[in-house]
């Protein structure tokens, strides 16, 4: 049977061919337009044949925040065609799940993977790039994070993608306006502490703490005077309890508190209210909790439609099958309920002068917010 | 040593095995924490190593991939020998 999950796009360039694309999985396959007719019934004679293309790929091979619709856009990328009869076509969308063999078999498949080599499950986007990395590419995923985020040598944020034109450009403008000069700040999951050191720059004391020693080592090698950085296992008991009480102005994360709400793999189980316990003692009455995490809602949605106006479909809200991002709901109420006080929310947006697709995507559906939270001042 | 052999000697001495050959073989490695996921990479590339073989990405995602027995006949088959 067709799933339902299927939708069927023009290529660009070509609207003669066709991408059959289902959005749950996105898997997918390159047809000419005949293969609508073969759908609804097969061909009468047994010689006819139609051209498919293998156009899927992971697309996120590229970064976290490249473009997640895995598919070859245009006709032009797509390489040579395959002939294929009825029935190497129907065999073709069983392999892609555009033709799945029951809904309840197809149903199951949505859970998280066990392992990366757990090819029944499908997983939330983190157990697909884990599974990608590993068994495909070959790549310890730490290491290709970096690359993905930094350029090089690891002293700048690349611009090519949106953690520099969007997450990076608004940090650059935001923090100088809304940190003190000589401000305490706590740099919660630093990673290699660039905004540590962005943060010294502009006269705060930053300590920056990560669970990752590779990233901590790298973050001590570049860090500016001021900072001071130090390996954590963020969100396991004890962990933090070497903080001072009422000791920061600031604690700042960023694209980490996700992370307690789903964990990155299905045996960890890190503990957000002990992490928000720790956060809310170590904050001076007043202090500030800064958070940028990833739109709940947009974060990873394909970039689908005209590079102009583009739009995307959203396949899930409250049931986290791909997404690895709780609601705003659920994330801001875990902070408010560990006593912080709601102060601002804000959207990030690119610079609306860029018009690649990723940032023309950007603009329309947010892909972070930043919200403020206050530790009440008695 | 054979493949089998091979591949037994491989996951025993990561973590002891108990019971008959066939139910060693009948072993998932990773539901039974003999190895963990880091250890996937080391154990492919281990084995592509010693066989001179090269796992493609559908044997690795396949569920023979994922018990020592399945493993064993996936590098015979790749190496053309038993």
């Amino acid at each position: 049977m067709l799933s339902l999950d299927v939708i069927a796009l023009p290529a660009e360039e070509d609207p003669r061919h066709w991408i059959l694309y289902n959005v749950f999985t996105r898997t997918c396959l390159g047809v000419d337009s005949r293969a609508f007719a073969w759908l609804a019934t097969p061909p009468s004679s047994e010689g006819d044949v139609l051209l498919i293309w293998n156009i899927g790929w992971f697309s996120n091979e590229e970064g976290t925040m490249a473009d997640p619709t895995r598919f070859r856009r245009t006709v032009r990328e797509w390489g040579e065609p395959k002939q294929v009869s009825y029935q190497a076509f129907i065999e073709a969308c069983k392999k892609e799940l555009l033709i799945i063999p029951d809904e309840a078999t197809y149903r199951q498949r949505f859970t998280r993977k066990h392992s990366p080599v757990d090819g029944r499950h499908f997983g939330n986007f983190h157990d697909q790039i884990g599974a990608h990395l590993l068994m495909r590419m070959r790549a310890q995923p730490s290491s290709w994070w970096l690359k993905q985020k930094f350029t090089e040598d690891l002293s700048a944020i690349r611009s090519d993608n949106l953690y520099g034109q969007v997450q990076e450009r608004f940090l650059r403008n935001y923090l100088p306006r809304r940190l003190n000069q000589g401000a305490e700040v706590l740099d919660l999951g630093c990673g290699i502490g660039f905004y540590s050191n962005f943060m010294a720059e502009q006269g705060c004391h930053v300590l920056g703490i990560d669970p990752n020693k590779d990233y901590i080592a790298i973050a001590k090698r570049q860090g500016l005077p001021g900072t001071h950085f130090e390996v954590r296992d963020i969100g396991k008991p004890g962990a933090l309890d070497q903080l001072s009480d009422h000791s920061f102005d600031y604690v700042f994360i960023q694209d980490t508190l996700l992370f307690y709400f789903i964990p990155i793999s299905h045996n960890d189980s890190p503990d957000l209210a002990i992490l928000l316990s720790d956060l809310y003692r170590g904050l001076k009455p007043g202090g500030l909790l800064i958070s940028i995490e990833p739109h709940p809602t947009y974060y990873l949605a394909p970039w689908l439609g005209n590079e102009s106006t583009p739009f995307t479909i959203v396949t899930e809200h409250r049931q986290r099958r791909f997404s690895t991002v709780p609601t705003t709901a659920e994330f801001t109420n875990a902070i408010l309920h560990g006593g912080f006080e709601l102060k601002c929310i804000k959207d990030l947006y690119p610079d609306t002068s860029l018009s690649t697709r990723d940032c023309a995507f950007a603009n329309e559906f947010p892909l972070w917010t930043l919200m403020e939270f206050a530790k009440p001042q008695a | 040593m054979s493949i089998k052999d091979s591949v037994l000697a491989y996951f025993s001495a990561k973590k002891s095995l108990s019971g008959s050959e066939q139910e060693k073989l009948a072993c998932r490695y990773l539901d039974q924490g003999v190895i963990d996921s880091m250890g996937i990479v080391e154990l492919m590339n281990h084995f592509e190593e010693q066989y001179e073989i090269r796992f493609e990405a559908d044997d690795l995602q396949s569920d023979e991939f994922q018990s020592i027995g399945g493993l064993v006949k996936i590098i015979e088959r790749l190496s053309g020998r038993k």
